[in-house]
């Protein structure tokens, strides 16, 4: 019998769940930590406006590069 | 106002085409070999669905969740949906991914409804019904959490009614995609798909950055006018990965030629 096969239903509208909303782990870790040190940042350390929006936007663009970093990592190097 | 209004239109818009180009290859297969009588039927319940979801979900949100916590809730679910559609569309253009080909769909469609013993009857067809049915409802899924996330934004800045102003560009969409494809009978191969998730990507990352972060608390310098520069930054970031990515593309597809040969 096949994983797929073999999930029990739960799992798997968690996982279809999942793959709507999300279907990348990295970056949904990305978006997580930018909201939730965003959060920290503006509500409780009260840091300059600047900071908060550059660590902000920086970390959500972060786990575009990531994701597409080990996309890029798990394929052949390009010959220089 | 009339930015967000606009650019609210045009992402539900492009975004509708972009999912209603795919389901319509689908319901094209299934009106070609089955019926169209079946495969029209499935897509109206599909879209009837689709419209009982934004309605229902839309305005219960509307009502009974406070702006700032919804606020919030829109901007990550825009970032995520976002950045998934812009990381496809990086990958597109890299040559990561194969560009979205219709015209294989619809042939790997129709050779599996042949394979099924699927044979042309004037009758309503159940599998034919459900299969337009299901591809237009869950293409359609995604679309209808943009209209809604939009929609609840627009209505809580009190510019007017969003979901009907999102509605109403998904519903264009589809006219205009069912129009295109009723007269080429064909799959949309020529419609730009990358290029509409690109856009789309870009929108649906700019909009959820700001609205995500004014559901924080941070002040955007120029108010909406910030909108513009983030999606500039956006812009300049996903090409510099396009082009840094290219190499492994094009590594990967000699690759593919060489061991073609």
């Amino acid at each position: 019998m096949s994983e797929k096969t073999s999930k029990n239903p739960v799992v798997k509208a968690l996982a279809a769940i999942y793959d709507f909303f999300a279907g990348d782990h990295v970056i949904l870790a990305g978006v997580a930590a930018a909201f939730v040190i965003g959060a920290i940042l503006v509500r409780t350390l009260h840091g300059p406006m600047a900071i908060d929006l550059i660590v902000f936007v920086a970390l959500i663009v972060g786990g575009l590069v990531l994701t597409l970093a080990r996309e890029a990592a798990g394929r052949e190097k390009p010959h220089q | 106002m009339i930015t967000h209004v606009g650019a609210v239109f045009i992402a539900s818009f492009l975004a509708s085409t972009v999912e209603f180009v795919e389901a319509f290859t689908i319901v094209l297969v299934i009106g070609a070999t089955i019926n169209w009588k079946s495969s029209l039927a499935g897509a109206g319940l599909g879209i009837l669905a689709l419209a009982a979801i934004v309605s229902i979900l839309g305005t219960a949100l509307v009502r009974f969740v406070p702006i700032s916590a919804l606020r919030l809730v829109v901007g990550v679910l825009l970032v995520l949906f976002g950045l998934k559609w812009l990381k496809k569309s990086i990958m597109r253009y890299a040559g990561l991914k194969a560009l979205h080909d219709e015209e294989a769909i619809y042939e790997e469609q129709l050779a599996e409804l042949r394979a099924a013993g699927k044979a042309k009857s004037s009758a309503i067809d159940p599998f034919g019904l459900v299969t337009s049915f299901k591809s237009v409802l869950l293409e359609g899924l995604e679309v209808a959490f943009i209209v809604i996330t939009f929609g609840i934004q627009i209505s809580g800045k009190g510019q007017g009614n969003g979901i009907a102003i999102a509605s109403l560009a998904a519903a264009l969409a589809f006219v205009v995609v069912v129009a295109i494809g009723a007269a080429v009978r064909a799959p949309l191969q020529r419609i730009p798909e990358n290029t509409l998730k690109y856009v789309v990507g870009i929108m649906l990352t700019t909009f959820g950055t700001f609205w995500g972060g004014e559901g924080l608390g941070i002040v955007w310098w120029g108010s909406d006018i910030f909108l513009l520069v983030l999606a500039a930054f956006y812009l300049a970031v996903s090409w510099f990965l396009v082009t840094r990515l290219r190499p492994y593309g094009q590594a990967a597809s000699i690759k593919t030629a060489e061991e073609a040969r």
